[in-house]
């Protein structure tokens, strides 16, 4: 009794272990997911399509990936992901935590050996040692010495082996990167492969100059925050015209003009900057005060103001902000300047010379419905006039859902026909005998269906399942067909004896064709139409016409 | 030791349970089915008719696109549907919606007078498509959109021996919304 319990609860830890499913519809809230970006413009990894790996941190823990059919399927377990004991999947994802990065120059994360950890999302190395690629630039010095630095920590770390200890002494200027990251500014792609070459990184200023020591970038952690002033005055609505002058730019703790296009010259350094001539930026505040005095109290200058590069905002000598109502109005203007002119509101004193267009505010909208595509419940679709129709009828059980005519009642009575052969009427002429001939002809809201069927009572149908019609012929739309096409096929209890081809057939094409019933060797002549669309949720045929007429009576069995 | 079989069977059953799936919804895309002309008369099969005649390629493409407000959306598939339940539908419907006709005469002449559309639902709004229209006197400027929305819906009616019936339906809706200002 004891052995059946332990066995049992055996069974049950196990089954908690494995709880987590093999598939999975809809993750959780919260789930980490690495989306796959291999298909982006400009990814680094393009030739390395993959799906979206997510992390479920449940239990202990289970990777998946996003199949075809938009459904999580695990491929792994445990919190870590060793990407060199990993295949499959994690190809694409082994190159896309290394993207933008300078360790993808050295290969993938499998390549090197790197371990993903889930709940955390980092990467560690084999030995334990977590790192944000992103904060490591991969530099390299005249003399051919590569290193990893670390700009967070100021600390450098040799290539081979990856983090196991510190270099003991950076490497010596002037350094080179290896690597451009795509956050730079300006985008890595605008500098030619010469340029590239002879790039100088400065770690303390995070930036990159030429061999004539112009700034021409800056490194994506030097830009937070960083504030740029446009010289306006060659735009025509300016009110500073006698101020022409560069641009100004406050990076990481430094001024500097935009001399040229991406060049820039570091003229001042710190976080404020005054407003006497010594830089030659009068435009500046002109710019900012719009020409006015402030506080009519006179020129910025003579206020002892400064402009803060941080915030943007004016400061006193004592460095507290003015209020930027107090400066920076704009009611002034000529009224069609003052529309060119755009402040923006979250990048305070960010001034651009033609500002975009106002935004659009609309006083009257005008709503019209072009289509409705059914999705589900196609044949409840209200916006369609025949399944309009057709629906409200099955609903109140006016119609069947299989179209049938009933038989005509013969007279006079049938005569059995003694030669057993059956005669091959010339086309059209079907019906041979009134008495037992039928059309059916479906209506406009013909049933969804996609076979057409017979039944011994010379019943013509059509739907998804005709019994207990005898199945006639079959219209089926083909895995890997376009979406204007289906297959047509006979049963086998029916043969085709003349009409269109079987096989594909495009839609809307109207197709005729003379079969005759193996059982009794009855023929028929069926006409019909199909179209492709979406049927319950997926690719099916639509019959957008049917109609079928006996053309001999059969043979006597 | 049956005892034991049996468990271990039916924990072969709860995995083999756990890795069998239904069939996934695999949605297909479609384009739209919009009947266009280029000129009175004359049918063609991309860009849309607006103001004079001219199409949507004619027309200034607004950079950057701005997705409209789904309240918006939404309020005019509301008032859509009641259009539908008044016969009113003739407002909203686009010249050349397929089947227009017919449909306002089936739901004037063949749905139950007491026939209510209900809007369950709007999903995934997208704006498709958004350009500047031809400017008019009365307005400084018109932005012309096009979108999509995924719209879950039911009629529902009231039949003597049924008693209430009710026929969900899901669409996609797809909306020309043009905003003057």
């Amino acid at each position: 009794m004891l052995r059946t319990v332990i066995v049992i609860f055996a069974l049950v830890a196990s089954a908690r272990v494995f709880a987590l499913p093999e598939f999975i519809d809809q993750l959780p809230e919260g789930t980490r997911i690495w989306e796959n970006r291999s298909d982006q413009e400009g990814m680094d990894y393009r030739d390395f399509p993959g799906p979206d790996i997510a992390f479920l941190n449940q239990e202990k823990g289970a990777w998946y990936f996003r199949t075809d059919q938009d459904v999580w399927r695990k491929f792994a377990e445990g919190e870590r992901l060793n990407f060199s004991e990993t295949g499959g999947p994690v190809e694409a994802l082994s190159y896309e935590v290394l993207s933008g990065t300078s360790f993808l120059g050295s290969g993938s994360a499998r390549d090197q050996e790197l371990i993903l950890d889930g709940p955390s999302g980092e990467l560690l190395t084999q030995s334990g040692h977590a790192f944000n690629p992103e904060d490591f630039e991969l530099l390299q010095n005249d003399k051919g010495a590569t290193a990893y630095l670390d700009l967070r920590s100021n600390t450098w770390w040799p290539v081979h082996p990856l983090f196991e200890s510190p270099l003991s002494r950076p490497l010596s200027a002037p350094l080179h990167p290896v690597h451009l990251k795509p956050g730079l500014l300006p985008s890595p792609n605008q500098f030619s492969e010469a340029e590239k070459q002879a790039m100088r990184f400065e770690p303390s200023d995070l930036r990159y100059l030429n061999a004539s020591g112009q700034v021409i970038a800056f490194h994506p952690l030097a830009l937070n925050g960083y504030k740029e002033w446009k010289n306006a005055s060659n735009m025509p609505c300016s009110n500073y015209s006698d101020y022409p002058g560069d641009d100004v730019w406050y990076v990481n703790g430094i001024w500097y003009h935009e001399v040229q296009d991406r060049r820039w010259i570091e003229f001042h350094r710190g976080r404020y900057l005054s407003f006497d001539d010594e830089y030659g930026h009068d435009f500046l505040a002109v710019e900012l005060s719009n020409g006015r005095a402030v506080n009519d109290q006179g020129s910025l200058a003579d206020q002892s103001l400064r402009l803060d590069g941080v915030t943007g905002q004016l400061v006193d000598a004592q460095g507290q902000a003015l209020p930027p109502q107090s400066y920076n109005s704009q009611a002034h203007m000529p009224e069609d300047c003052a529309t060119r002119y755009t402040l923006l509101l979250n990048e305070s004193l960010h001034m651009h010379g033609l500002g975009e267009a106002p935004e659009f505010v609309a006083a009257e909208t005008e709503v019209t419905l072009l289509n409705v595509v059914p999705q589900r419940y196609v044949q409840n679709n209200p916006f369609n006039d025949r399944t309009l129709v057709q629906a409200i009828s099955l609903a109140r059980g006016d119609l069947s859902p299989v179209i049938s005519v009933p038989n005509p009642i013969p007279s006079p009575a049938p005569i059995p026909d003694p030669d057993p052969i059956p005669v091959d009427p010339p086309a059209g002429s079907c019906p041979l005998n009134q008495a037992l001939s039928l059309t059916a002809v479906l209506p406009d809201g013909s049933p969804l269906g996609n076979v057409i069927g017979i039944s011994f009572s010379n019943q013509l149908s059509a739907g998804f399942a005709v019994p207990p019609s005898d199945e006639a012929l079959r219209v089926q739309v083909m895995s890997g067909f376009p979406n204007d096409r289906a297959s047509v096929g006979e049963s086998s209890q029916f043969s085709r004896i003349s009409g269109d081809n079987l096989g594909t057939q495009l839609e809307s094409t109207e197709l005729t064709y003379r079969l005759r019933r193996n059982s009794d060797l009855a023929e028929f002549e069926i006409t019909l139409r199909f179209d492709v669309d979406i049927v319950f949720d997926d690719l099916g045929v639509i019959f957008t016409a049917l109609s079928g007429r006996q053309c001999t009576i059969g043979a006597p069995l | 030791m049956i005892r034991l079989s049996v468990l271990t069977l039916l924990m072969c059953v709860m995995v083999a349970s756990e890795a069998r799936q239904f069939r996934q919804l695999a949605p297909i895309s479609v384009a739209p089915e919009v009947l266009e002309r280029e000129a009175p008369g004359q049918v063609m099969a991309s860009g849309y008719q607006v103001m004079g005649g001219a199409t949507a390629s004619a027309m200034e493409t607004v950079i950057p696109m701005r997705p409209l407000d789904p309240n918006v959306i939404e309020e005019a598939l509301g008032d859509i549907l009641a259009s539908w339940n008044q016969n009113g539908l003739d407002d909203y419907l686009d010249a050349y919606f397929p089947g227009r006709n017919l449909l306002l005469t089936v739901i004037a002449q063949q749905v139950p007078t007491d026939a209510q559309l209900d809007l369950l639902s709007v999903q995934n709004i997208q704006t498709l498509s958004q350009h500047w229209a031809e400017p008019v006197a009365i307005y400084r400027r018109q932005r012309m959109s096009r979108v999509v929305a995924t719209v879950n819906l039911q009629l529902r009616f009231e039949d003597p021996i049924r008693g209430q019936i009710l026929l969900p339906h899901s669409a996609r809706f797809y909306l020309q919304v043009l905003e003057s200002e």
